[in-house]
C-alpha cells in the first residue's frame, strides 16, 4: 500500500508542554491507533511509525504552532482534526492537516522566554551578548563551542511587571540552530547570575519550501 | 489553585516535570465539590513506576466509577522537586486536581514492597498531617494501606488507621459506604475504627495489643475488645470474570517503567515455591476466561493506543490453552502492530515456538528463573525446573538466534551448602558449552543474577534465619570467582545491606515501627534507589530504638513460636506450612494444585481452582 505523507499543525501549551520529544512521538502514535487510522510502519524486527516532528520540543517548550510530518496508509480529511482533539490531552490542539507534496525547513523563529531575575539582568545580559559569546557543546565526548552570533538574528531584554521577557530570533542554520536557555545557561556561567525560567514560548517559526 | 500555579513555575527547573502534572489519557475529571467523599490514592514511589501498577489503576477507576466519590493520585516527589516544594511551601498534592493531602477524606497507600515504608512516613509529612494514627482526630484523613505488604502490617502500625488486607476491590466500597456514614454523622473515629475493623479484610491495630517475653520474642497477641475479630481474614475476589475491570484505563504520558496495556490472565500461583509469599497470599489460582481476557485487550487497546499488550499473572504457562488465546489476541493485534509479551512465561520448547511467533524483539532474550543450582535444593524450595529441559530450550534458541541468556538464583536458601553454589556456576558453564558446541560466530551474553533468600511472612520458610552478611559476601565472592572464570558470563549480585533490611521489615513487629520514624528523621528514603541506601544511617535508626536488628532476620523461630503476623489469616494453615518446612528439610516435592490439591486451607474460601473451576 502506498504511503500517503501529512502535516500536522499544532499547538502545545500547559501541562501538555513538560513532555519530551519522544513521549510527543509516542502520544501522536498512541493516538492514531485510538482512532484506528493506519500509520505506515517501517520495516523490519521493530517496526515503529515515521512521525517526523519538524523541530523537535524540548520539555517546557510551549508553542502556538508546531508541525510534524506522518505517513499514513489511507487517506485523510479535516474531520480528523476533529477527532484527535477530543482524545488529545490538555494543552494540545491540532489547528489543521495538509498533504506534504513538497519538502519545507525551518529558515528561523522566534522564542520568548519569561524569566525570574534580579532587575538589572538586562543590563549584564547585554554587556555579555555586546561580546560575542560562544556556546559550549558536548556530544559524544567532543567539545565544540558556536557563536551565538551566527545563529542569532536579534534579541530583545525586557522588565514586564515582575517578570522578565527576552525574545530571540534564530535562524537555522546548516539543519541546526541554538536554544535561548543554552544562551542563559551560558550568560549565567560566566556573570554568575540567577535566574529562574518560568516560560519558554516558541512564538513563531518560519518555513521555507526546498526544491 | 494556589499549589497549580506555584507549582508549574518550579516545572522549569526539576528533572523530569511530566511526572508532576497529571492529565494523562483517561484521566478522571470531576467536579470535587461535587463529591461526597475525597480518596487520595498514594504510591510510596515515583510516578514512574506507581504507573506501572496494574493494581493502582484497578482502584483508581474502581473508585472513580462511584458518583460520590473522587479518587485522585500521588506519588512521592523526587528529592529536587522535594526541596522545591519545601522553599516555596507547598505540601504534598494530588494530579487530578492539585490538591494538597490534607484535605482529603482518605489517603490511601499501596504497599508493594517494604522497602517504601520511609517513603511512606515521608508522604504523610509531605501532606502536612501527624504521623501517628492517633494524633489525628476526626476531621483529618483516616489513613488506610493495602497490598502484599499488609500481610505483615506491624512495622506500620502507629501510622495506618486500617490496613486492608487481600484483594482490595470489594473491601474498599464496603469501607468508603462506612466512611460516609461516619463523616456525615455525630460517630467518633473510635466508633468509625471499631466499625472499621468488623468489615471482613481490615485489620485495625489500635485494636490489638501484643505482649513480650523478657527474650523478646512476643507473648501474646490478643483484641483489646470483645468487639473485634481474634484474627483478621484475607479477602478474595472469588470470581475472574464478575470482577470490575477498567478497561479504560489511565495511560501515562510520560514513558513509565512498565509502558504497555495489561491484561490479568490469573490470579494466584499454585506452584508452591516454598519462599515465594505470592504463591501463599494470592491462592487460590483464579483464572479469567479467555473470552473475558480477550474482550479487555481488545477494549484496552483501543482506549489507550498503547502499542504493547501484556498478558500477566505469576506463572502465565500454567494459563490452559494459552497458545490459542495468544493466537486470538494476534488476529487483531497484528494489523494494529501491538507486540504481546508474557512475562513469566515457563520457557521450554513449547513457549519457544509461542513467542517466536508473538514477541517482536531486537534482541531476544531467554530468561530462566532457577533459583537454586543444584537439584536438591530446587527440591528443596519446590522448585519444578529441571536442568535438562533449561539446556535443550537454550540449545533451540541459540539455533534460532538468540544470544542472550539471563540466569536468575538466590543465595543463602535453606540447607544451602558450597556444592549448590558451586553448582550455579555449572549451569552458566554448561549453557556456554552449549554454546560453543553449536560453533556459531554471534557472540553470546550470559547474565547471571543472584538475590539474597529473605524469609517471608506466611511462607513455609517464615522460620528460616537469613544468612549473616559475612556469609553473604563469602557466597557471592565464591560465586563471582568461579563465574570469572567462564566467558561471556556477567555476575550480578543484589545489595547485602538491603537485603538484610528487607528481611528485618518484612518479619518485623511493632517495636520497628520506632525505628522508621528515627529513619525518617535520619534522612532515610527511596531505599530501595541503592543511590540513597545508607545503612549506616539505618543502624543508627536501630540503636536509638533499641532495637537489634539481628534479631529480626538472623534468628531461627521455633514452630510454636508466636510471630508477630498471627493474627493475619490467608487461609492457608499453619499445619501445611509446617508440613512444608519439614518436607523442604527432606528434600521433598510438594505437587501443584494442578496436579493435585494437597490441601493447603485455602478451599475453605471456595474459589478457584479449589472448587475445581477451569478457565
Ligand atoms: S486448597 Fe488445594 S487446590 Fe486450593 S490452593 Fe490449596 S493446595 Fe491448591
Amino acid at each position: 500500500m502506498l504511503a500517503k505523507r501529512y502535516r500536522f499543525y499544532f499547538s502545545r501549551d500547559l501541562p501538555s508542554c513538560f513532555i519530551s520529544h519522544l513521549d510527543m512521538v509516542r502520544l501522536f502514535e498512541r493516538s492514531f491507533r485510538r482512532l484506528n487510522i493506519k500509520l505506515k510502519f517501517t520495516e523490519g524486527f521493530n517496526p515503529h511509525p515515521k512521525i517526523t516532528f519538524i523541530l523537535p520540543m524540548a520539555v517546557g517548550l510551549c508553542s502556538p504552532e508546531e508541525m510534524f510530518e506522518v505517513d499514513v496508509e489511507e487517506d485523510l480529511d479535516e474531520k480528523v482534526v476533529e477527532r484527535l482533539n477530543l482524545i488529545l490531552p490538555k494543552g494540545l490542539k491540532v489547528l489543521k492537516i495538509e498533504e506534504a507534496i513538497d519538502k519545507i525547513q525551518v529558515s528561523d523563529m522566534y522564542y520568548k522566554c519569561f524569566i525570574e531575575a534580579e532587575e538589572d539582568f538586562c543590563k549584564h545580559f547585554e554587556e555579555f551578548m555586546e561580546k560575542s559569546p560562544k556556546i559550549k557543546r558536548e556530544k559524544d565526548g567532543k567539545v565544540t563551542f558556536r557563536s551565538v552570533w551566527d545563529y542569532l538574528i536579534g534579541y530583545e531584554c525586557q522588565k514586564k511587571e515582575d517578570n522578565i521577557e527576552l525574545i530571540f530570533h534564530i535562524k537555522v542554520v546548516n539543519g541546526s540552530y541554538i536554544k535561548p536557555e543554552d544562551i542563559l545557561k551560558a550568560f549565567s556561567e560566566e556573570y554568575n547570575i540567577e535566574y529562574k525560567i518560568i516560560r519558554v514560548e516558541r512564538e513563531k517559526v518560519n518555513y521555507q519550501r526546498v526544491i | 489553585m494556589v499549589v497549580k500555579d506555584k507549582l508549574f513555575k518550579l516545572l522549569y527547573s526539576v528533572e523530569k516535570p511530566g511526572r508532576y502534572i497529571g492529565n494523562e489519557i483517561n484521566m478522571v475529571e470531576k467536579d470535587p465539590n461535587k463529591v461526597d467523599i475525597r480518596f487520595a490514592f498514594c504510591f510510596p514511589d515515583i510516578y514512574e513506576i506507581g504507573m506501572s501498577h496494574l493494581g493502582l489503576k484497578i482502584l483508581y477507576h474502581l473508585l472513580n466509577k462511584r458518583e460520590d466519590v473522587y479518587c485522585e493520585r500521588a506519588f512521592m516527589p523526587w528529592i529536587d522537586m522535594q526541596e522545591k516544594m519545601q522553599k516555596e511551601g507547598i505540601k504534598l498534592f494530588t494530579l487530578e486536581t492539585f490538591t494538597t493531602l490534607d484535605e482529603f477524606d482518605i489517603i490511601g497507600f499501596s504497599l508493594s514492597y517494604e522497602m517504601s515504608y520511609t517513603n511512606v512516613l515521608k508522604m504523610i509529612k509531605l501532606s502536612g498531617i501527624p504521623l501517628e494514627s492517633k494524633n489525628r482526630p476526626k476531621g483529618m484523613p483516616i489513613v488506610i494501606a493495602g497490598g502484599p505488604c499488609t500481610y505483615n502490617p506491624e512495622p506500620l502500625w502507629e501510622f495506618i488507621d486500617v490496613f486492608v488486607i487481600g484483594e482490595g476491590e470489594e473491601v474498599i466500597l464496603e469501607f468508603v459506604d462506612l466512611f460516609k456514614e461516619y463523616k456525615f454523622s455525630e460517630m467518633s473515629k473510635e466508633e468509625f475504627l471499631l466499625r472499621c475493623a468488623n468489615i471482613e479484610g481490615c485489620y485495625v491495630p489500635s485494636f490489638y495489643e501484643v505482649k513480650y517475653n523478657q527474650d523478646g520474642t512476643i507473648k501474646a497477641i490478643f483484641p483489646t475488645t470483645s468487639q473485634v475479630p481474634g484474627k483478621v481474614k484475607k479477602r478474595i475476589i472469588k470470581d475472574m470474570d464478575s470482577v470490575y475491570f477498567p478497561t479504560k484505563m489511565i495511560t501515562p504520558l510520560i514513558e513509565v517503567v512498565h509502558d504497555r496495556a495489561v491484561v490479568e490472565v490469573f490470579r494466584g500461583c499454585g506452584r508452591g515455591c516454598r519462599f515465594c509469599q505470592a504463591g501463599v497470599i494470592y491462592r487460590p489460582v483464579r483464572f479469567r476466561s479467555m473470552g473475558k481476557v480477550i474482550e479487555y485487550s481488545k477494549e484496552l487497546i483501543e482506549s489507550t493506543g498503547c502499542n504493547e499488550l501484556s498478558l500477566i499473572s505469576l506463572s502465565t504457562s500454567d494459563y490452559p490453552n494459552i497458545e490459542t488465546l495468544a493466537k486470538n489476541i494476534l488476529q487483531f493485534t497484528e494489523d494494529k502492530k501491538v507486540n504481546i509479551s508474557l512475562p513469566s512465561l515457563r520457557l521450554d520448547s513449547t513457549s519457544l515456538e509461542l513467542l517466536k511467533q508473538i514477541e517482536k524483539v531486537r534482541k531476544p532474550t531467554l530468561t530462566f528463573a532457577p533459583e537454586a543450582g543444584t537439584q536438591k535444593l530446587r527440591d528443596v524450595i519446590n522448585k519444578n525446573i529441571q536442568e535438562e529441559d533449561i539446556y535443550s530450550t537454550v540449545k533451540l534458541a541459540f539455533e534460532r538466534g538468540f544470544q542472550n541468556v539471563k540466569l536468575y538464583f538466590m543465595l543463602g536458601l535453606p540447607t544451602e551448602t558450597n556444592e549448590d553454589i558451586i553448582g550455579i556456576y555449572e549451569i552458566a558453564r554448561n549453557i556456554r558449552q552449549i554454546y560453543s558446541d553449536l560453533g556459531l560466530k554471534k557472540r553470546v551474553r550470559i547474565t547471571v543474577s543472584t538475590s539474597f533468600f529473605v524469609p517471608k511472612p506466611h511462607t513455609p520458610f517464615q522460620w528460616e534465619p537469613q544468612d549473616s552478611i559475612d556469609e553473604m559476601k563469602r557466597k557471592m565472592k565464591m560465586l563471582k570467582e568461579k563465574l570469572s572464570k567462564i566467558k561471556d558470563v556477567e555476575y550480578n549480585w543484589h545489595d547485602f545491606y538491603l537485603s538484610k533490611l528487607e528481611a528485618v521489615l518484612s518479619r518485623g513487629d511493632r517495636r520497628l515501627s520506632a525505628v522508621l520514624k528515627n529513619a525518617l528523621e535520619l534522612g532515610c528514603q527511596f531505599d530501595e534507589w541503592g543511590e540513597f541506601f545508607d545503612f549506616s544511617k539505618w543502624q543508627l535508626a536501630f540503636e536509638k530504638a533499641n532495637v537489634d536488628y539481628k534479631f529480626y532476620s538472623d534468628r531461627r523461630r521455633d514452630f510454636d513460636e508466636i510471630l508477630p503476623w498471627e493474627m493475619i489469616d490467608t487461609g492457608v494453615s499453619k499445619e501445611f506450612l509446617i508440613k512444608e518446612c519439614k518436607l523442604a528439610y527432606e528434600a521433598k516435592p510438594t505437587p501443584s494444585c494442578f496436579e493435585s490439591c494437597i490441601g493447603c486451607g485455602v478451599a475453605t474460601f471456595k474459589g478457584g481452582i479449589c472448587v475445581g473451576k477451569k478457565v
